[in-house]
């Protein structure tokens, strides 16, 4: 078997996206009164619930470049809406790309990698907002301070802030993803054990 | 002039130790209509797609002889360029469209050649003036009648102005009014000069027209030069001639039932139960005035043109659908076999596919019903590992358990061949023992052989609705001549 | 009159960048003025007007919260003042998805000279997604019959019914579409062209140009 992504496999993987993206939608409109910070939970839903299309995806296909080509067709998608952001993009693909290092080197990786993997992809989607989101939250310090706050409480408040944000879009992101793997594992085991 | 020809042509799949198809040779000539038959298992798909150029993509297997097409050695020619010279127009309606727009799609396969603007819309001119896509322009493929499906698929494997038209089993997505259209439109494309090759396992639509048939029969191929010939032959070609078929309807073999029933009828004595009856149904401006009672081992054949509301219907008395006027009532929860089995199937094996919605069902329950519909040696095997023909006999081994006394079968022998569809007849006739079964269908053979009335959906309503018997084939083969002219006079 | 979907794209890859970059109130309103511009020519008022409103609100609350700080109000004001630099992304987005196909766009990115299969892989993803949505609504009526309701009680098992067969399905699919795309060409290794004329034209260089030089703007004078 061809170790490099044949058409028929590409056009598997666009299915699996399209799937991945409906529940990603899904799970989108319940934080988008969120604004631009549900976009920094939203991934960790979608995660949550499409762990089983990682897994499906590396036993039926397992090739190299898989997540990639996965990651960059739902950028593409996403960048159709208006939501192509050159950072989100870079970091997007980069979780990506490091996923397929760990993982599509082969169709049995380890449940584990896997659920490592699935971290790491939507980790990388996240911080395409937290970079943009991170800098502007700096910019009100100077706000603040001329309205007469105290730098040093401040400072304080501005940590706590990114500090959520940035707690809850990386480490809330990644747990909820290798969660959702585990959980996809769950649905599919017998499944994927069955099947030739 | 040749339009193709093969010599010696041989494939064995990788797989698999015997040869799919052994020492063919065959040559077609331009502008022939063409039939390719043999039954399921005996090469007509991989001879279709060693035509087409599938082989080699997406099958691995070894190849021994050639491949001409217009006098040039194709054999080894990559598939996209195979598919200037030919054609293939696919039926199955989930996986034939790569867009949302039939425009869109008719521009497909140009895009991918690199066509300019200019050359795209000389070749939609040209199709125009044959074909009539004037109204299927720029429309969501969504929204198109299975008609317009049909005419846009086609109009879409023309674009490359191919001299060879491939069709693969039309007639398992048609309805027999639309099929008999395509036998127009395939008489158009000879006029036009074009090579039309059909393989199927249902060829009624053909009849008078072929120039040539190639039967295979495990892998070997036999060409028989006149339609004649082939109908001469050991092959079971009743049916050609659909209407004049000499099949014993349902009601001749079991003479169990009593007397023919109608809507009218109201007989004394034995009196099989209403397990769901509608009363004056109507929903959106599909149904109107539906009044229909269903009765217990009673096997009814709703029939009726494509968009008459026969699945609005079973949808209605399922409780998907609630009815905007009337009232319908049904016993117990009907079971509804889908026609795309791969929405239906959930579990991890076949047996316990069976346990699904059934928990209190006992192993030995499982194993006689398995047995009966021989998939017993299949038990361990997931449910999407299984062919076509077994997945509808798993539907009806679940439809059979199920705690139901009615089930609805939406185009139960859709695809499939003849010998599968006459299994079908048998299952059918099993699960009528103890309940009501509604079939939607129009696959003509099927319902001859497996009816006990018939349920003629029109315009909303049912104006016909008799019991099926001998007496009255003539009845059923009116309809469906109504149907063929009502669809007709919409094109 | 139509602006190039490439112009909506190139908008919403700037701003973010521009967000890193804060300082200068006036960068907003520039994205904006330019935003609700582009609505303007391109003859949506109505649109406009909605998201004028929307605006509307959002900045009545941004007064609020800053008038009440101690009550959380400096928390919230940064996720709505946040969250209103992404009005004009909103604005951009609607063009898209209203008054472009999918083939339109695609078209677009010609110029972008992607790899074919590439666009082949999109172009099905975009033909699958409404497609798969409706079949999802028949598998909840398919389990429904079947008697296995889509339940919260059984989260796991409603969960792998609805999910695993759709799953299956696009194996199969998969090598059905790729025929189909075969005998179409989708491997032909010429260059793909595109029946939609999507070049741009002087005002979408205009407005890119405009786009660009107001970010270099907005990152030097802070």
């Amino acid at each position: 078997m061809s170790k490099n992504l044949k058409m028929k496999d590409m056009v598997h993987i666009a299915l699996l996206t399209a799937i991945y993206i409906i529940i990603y939608m899904i799970s989108m409109t319940g934080f988008s009164f969120l604004g631009q910070f549900g976009h920094t939970i939203s991934p960790g839903i979608a995660a949550f619930f499409t762990g089983a299309i990682i897994i499906f995806m590396n036993r039926k296909i397992g090739k190299m470049w898989e997540f990639t080509l996965f990651t960059l067709l739902v950028m593409g998608v996403f960048a159709m809406v208006g939501g192509g952001y050159i950072p989100w993009v870079i970091t997007s693909v980069t979780g990506a790309v490091i996923a397929d290092i760990l993982a599509s080197r082969s169709r049995e990786t380890s449940i584990f990698l896997l659920a490592i993997s699935w971290g790491i992809i939507h980790v990388g989607q996240a911080f395409g907002s937290i970079v943009p989101a991170n800098f502007f939250v700096e910019s009100f310090r100077t706000h603040w301070i001329e309205r007469g706050m105290n730098p040093k409480d401040m400072d304080l408040q501005i940590s706590y802030a990114r500090g959520v944000v940035g707690l809850m879009s990386t480490v809330g992101i990644f747990i909820l993803a290798f969660v959702g793997v585990y959980l996809g594992y769950l649905i599919l085991r017998k499944h994927l054990e069955r099947q030739a | 002039m040749v339009a193709i020809s093969t010599d010696r042509y041989t494939f064995r799949y990788d797989n698999k130790k015997t040869a799919a198809l052994t020492d063919c040779s065959f040559k077609i000539m331009a502008g022939e209509i063409v039939l390719v038959a043999g039954d399921s298992g005996s090469g007509k798909s991989t001879l279709m797609k060693s035509i087409n150029g599938l082989i080699g993509e997406t099958v691995e297997g070894h190849l021994d002889g050639k491949l001409h097409i217009n006098n040039r050695d194709m054999t080894d020619l990559p598939i996209y360029e195979k598919s200037r010279e030919i054609g293939s127009v696919f039926q199955n309606p989930r996986s034939q469209f790569f867009t949302l727009n039939s425009t869109s799609e008719m521009v497909f396969a140009m895009e991918n050649y690199g066509f300019s603007k200019g050359d795209m819309d000389d070749s939609l001119k040209r199709i125009g003036r044959e074909l009539p896509i004037g109204d299927i322009m720029d429309r969501e493929i969504l929204t198109l009648s299975s008609g317009e499906r049909q005419l846009l698929a086609l109009a879409s494997a023309m674009v490359l102005n191919p001299g060879i038209l491939v069709f693969d089993e039309p007639s398992a997505n048609l309805d027999y009014s639309n099929a008999m259209k395509l036998k127009k439109i395939i008489l158009k494309l000879k006029a036009m000069g074009k090579t039309v090759i059909v393989a199927d396992h249902r060829f009624f639509y053909l009849n008078g027209i072929l120039d040539k048939v190639l039967l295979l029969e495990k892998g070997a191929l036999t060409c028989f030069h006149r339609e004649a010939d082939f109908k001469g032959s050991d092959y079971d070609t009743r049916s050609f001639n659909l209407f004049n078929m000499d099949l014993p309807c349902r009601r001749e073999r079991c003479r169990k039932l009593a007397e023919p029933r109608g809507s009218n009828a109201l007989k004394e004595g034995e009196q099989p139960e209403d397990v769901a009856v509608l009363s004056g149904v109507g929903k959106w401006n599909v149904l109107n005035d539906v009044n229909l009672a269903l009765k217990s081992g009673e096997i009814a054949v709703l029939v009726g043109a494509n968009g008459a509301g026969k699945t609005t219907l079973a949808r209605i008395l399922t409780g998907s659908l609630k009815p905007d006027r009337g009232t319908v009532s049904t016993r117990r929860l009907p079971f509804y076999v889908m026609q795309d089995s791969d929405f239906q199937l959930f579990g991890t094996s076949v047996e316990s596919e069976l346990s699904i919605g059934n928990k209190t069902i006992q192993p030995s329950e499982k194993e006689k019903i398995l047995k009966r519909l021989n998939l017993w040696e299949y038990r361990h095997a997931h449910p999407f590992d299984l062919s076509g023909g077994e997945k509808q006999r798993l539907q009806i081994a679940v439809a059979a358990l199920s705690k139901t006394d009615l089930i609805i079968l939406d185009e139960p022998t859709s695809g499939l061949d003849l010998k599968s569809m006459g299994r079908v007849v048998g299952e059918v006739e099993a699960l009528a023992e103890e309940k009501a079964v509604l079939i939607i269908s129009h696959d003509y053979e099927f319902i001859r052989r497996v009816a006990d009335r018939i349920i003629y959906l029109k315009e909303g309503r049912v104006i016909n609705d008799f019991a099926f018997d001998e007496k009255n084939i003539e009845s059923l083969n009116n309809i469906f001549i109504d149907m063929e002219e009502e669809n007709e006079q919409e094109s | 009159m139509r602006v190039n979907p490439l112009v909506a794209f190139l908008f919403n890859m700037i701003l973010p960048i521009g967000l890193m970059f804060p300082g200068n109130h006036y960068q907003h309103y520039f994205f904006l003025s330019v935003a609700s511009i582009i609505l303007l020519i391109t003859s949506k008022l109505v649109r406009l007007m909605k998201f004028a409103a929307a605006y509307g609100i959002f900045f009545g609350l941004s007064i609020l919260a800053d008038y009440y700080p101690n009550y959380g109000g400096q928390f919230f004001l940064i996720f709505i003042v946040y969250s209103m630099q992404f009005i004009p992304c909103l604005m951009m987005a609607s063009l898209l998805i209203k008054d472009y196909s999918a083939g339109e766009i695609i078209s677009s990115l010609e110029p972008l000279r992607l790899p074919k299969s590439f666009v082949v892989s999109l172009t099905i993803l975009l033909r699958y997604i409404p497609t798969f949505r409706r079949e999802f609504s028949y598998i909840k009526e398919a389990m429904r019959l079947r008697n296995v309701p889509y339940t919260i009680r059984r989260p796991v098992k409603s969960f792998e019914f609805f999910l695993v067969p759709q799953l299956f399905r696009c194996a199969i699919l998969a090598e059905e579409i790729t025929s189909a795309g075969l005998v179409k060409g989708i491997t032909n290794p010429v260059r793909r062209s595109s029946y939609y004329d999507m070049r741009m034209g002087a005002v979408d260089y205009i407005l890119c140009l405009i786009l660009i030089l107001g970010l270099v703007v907005f990152i030097w004078w802070r």
